[in-house]
């Protein structure tokens, strides 16, 4: 599998959601693992690089779960993620609304999938206008 | 009973049709099985880490499907003799296994009940492969379908091909099974199915059809009340080697089949694998392509108690000669 599709943050914390879920420090699921602290630590921060299988195995096991729980909402999240375009490959102007009003990448992608029917905003100001139909459309749908 | 025909084959097994009809087409479940089982390994094999240890490996493998293994003694229970059971857990699915088999049964046992999740049915109850009437055609099915992802698990085609190194022959099965922790016979399954030419390989068995037993055993019976034979002995069908499974090369086609039961001819070097060693001569199979090729014989391992006790249950390993 390629590690450009494992959200490894995600990873992280479905491990870190497990470990407390048991109430376990570190050092617990590292001995109960055999895999050490350092890495745990790692894993668990998403800095492990391209998880090793059979480390990610042992800490399944002593979790009492499978690689399947652990990786699959981050290969699920990544595969959403990878469909994400560089600041190059976005519309004109939407970078720029991304920046300015710090807007999630979903949000983002959301804007640059949506299909218009005459023409696509082609600066700053169109996207503004069009964020700002559809938060009140969702607004508007919220009050009904 | 609902029955499909598929690429020539019948199929009535409800999980098998559930497979065939996933996607709302009719798919063959033999390909999908395949192509389900090396997209799986392809996955394992994308991170660093992976083991070789076939045991320690197969158990990543059931990981990364949702699958839970644990050792269980299950002859002590109701001394039912079971290899292992797949149940549906509130977590994903867990296999119990009997790690009192030999190692190799063992591995390919777990391959094979990994197979049974890809069917989407599965999830409908548990299925115990001994308690299942293996007898059946639906349970023989789905079972042979099991069998092949298994194979692709255990032994994938190019880590397989790999360790081959070119050299299909039987000598080179005690090797690649120690490689992967697979049986003699399902090695020797997997030096046809890997193939990268056109190869046969399957089990015989020294006996006589259904027919030629009931017959038999209708002249005895006279034989006895009257004292005297109304059929002659002589008129008798003897045993042979009849085929019993049969495995081929993707490469292979309707004509390289051997269908079940089909006999070999009687100076066929399948008889003179009575010896320890591989015997091997340049023949002919009992099909329609007509092709000489190497075929090797050797006893199997495994002989059954019910075999025959001069001529044993023989595997054989076909390859056609390119030179």
């Amino acid at each position: 599998m390629d590690d450009r599709l494992i959200d490894l943050k995600k990873l992280g914390s479905t491990i870190r959601f497990l470990r407390h879920g048991k109430g376990w420090a570190l050092a617990d699921l590292a001995d109960k693992s055999g895999v050490s602290k350092a890495y745990i630590s790692d894993l668990e921060n998403g800095a492990a690089g391209k998880p090793n299988i059979q480390y990610v195995f042992n800490v399944a096991v002593a979790l009492d779960a499978t690689l399947d729980q652990l990786l699959k909402d981050a290969t699920a999240k990544d595969q959403r993620t990878k469909k994400r375009r560089s600041a190059e490959d976005l519309p004109p102007g939407l970078s720029d609304l991304q920046q300015e009003l710090e807007l999630s990448d979903d949000e983002v992608e959301m804007l640059a999938q949506v299909n218009f029917r005459g023409n696509r905003p082609k600066d700053t100001e169109g996207w503004r206008f069009v964020l700002q139909a559809i938060r009140m459309a969702g607004e508007q749908n919220r009050q009904k | 009973m609902e029955t499909v025909r598929i690429a020539g084959r019948r199929y009535s097994d409800p999980d098998v049709i559930s497979l065939c009809r996933q996607t709302g087409e009719l798919i063959d479940p033999r390909s999908t099985i395949v192509h389900m089982a090396r997209s799986l390994v392809g996955k394992i094999n994308g991170f660093p880490g992976v083991p070789r240890e076939p045991m320690e490996r197969l158990k990543i493998i059931a990981s990364f499907n949702g699958i839970k293994i644990q050792p269980m003694d299950m002859d002590g229970q109701n001394r039912e003799k079971r290899d292992a059971a797949l149940f549906p857990t509130a977590s994903g699915w867990k296999v119990l296994y009997n790690p009192n088999r030999p190692r190799s049964r063992v591995v390919f046992t777990i391959a094979h009940e990994v197979t049974h999740t890809f069917f989407p049915s599965s999830s409908s109850g548990a299925r115990f492969r001994s308690i299942t009437n293996p007898e059946s055609r639906e349970a023989n099915e789905l079972e042979r379908l099991c069998d092949l992802g298994a194979a692709e698990l255990v032994m994938p085609l190019e880590d397989f091909q790999r360790e081959a190194n070119g050299q299909y022959t039987l000598t080179r099965v005690e090797h690649l099974a120690a490689q992967f922790g697979t049986s003699f016979e399902a090695t020797t399954f997997r030096l046809a199915s890997a193939h990268p030419g056109l190869a046969v390989a399957g089990l015989l068995r020294y006996r006589l059809t259904l027919d030629e037993e009931r017959r038999r055993h209708k002249v005895s019976r006279q034989q006895l009340l009257f004292s005297s034979s109304l059929l002659p002995s002589a008129q008798l069908a003897e045993k042979k080697y009849r085929r019993q499974s049969l495995h081929m090369s993707s490469n292979c086609t309707d004509d390289h089949l051997i269908r079940w039961n089909k006999s070999f001819d009687r100076e066929s070097v399948v008889y003179k694998a009575r010896d320890y060693g591989v015997r091997r001569a340049i023949e002919t199979l009992p099909n329609q392509s007509g092709l000489y090729g190497q075929l090797e014989a050797v006893l199997s391992p495994f002989q059954r108690e019910e075999a025959d006790g001069s001529f044993g249950d023989v595997l054989f390993f076909w390859q056609q000669i390119t030179q």
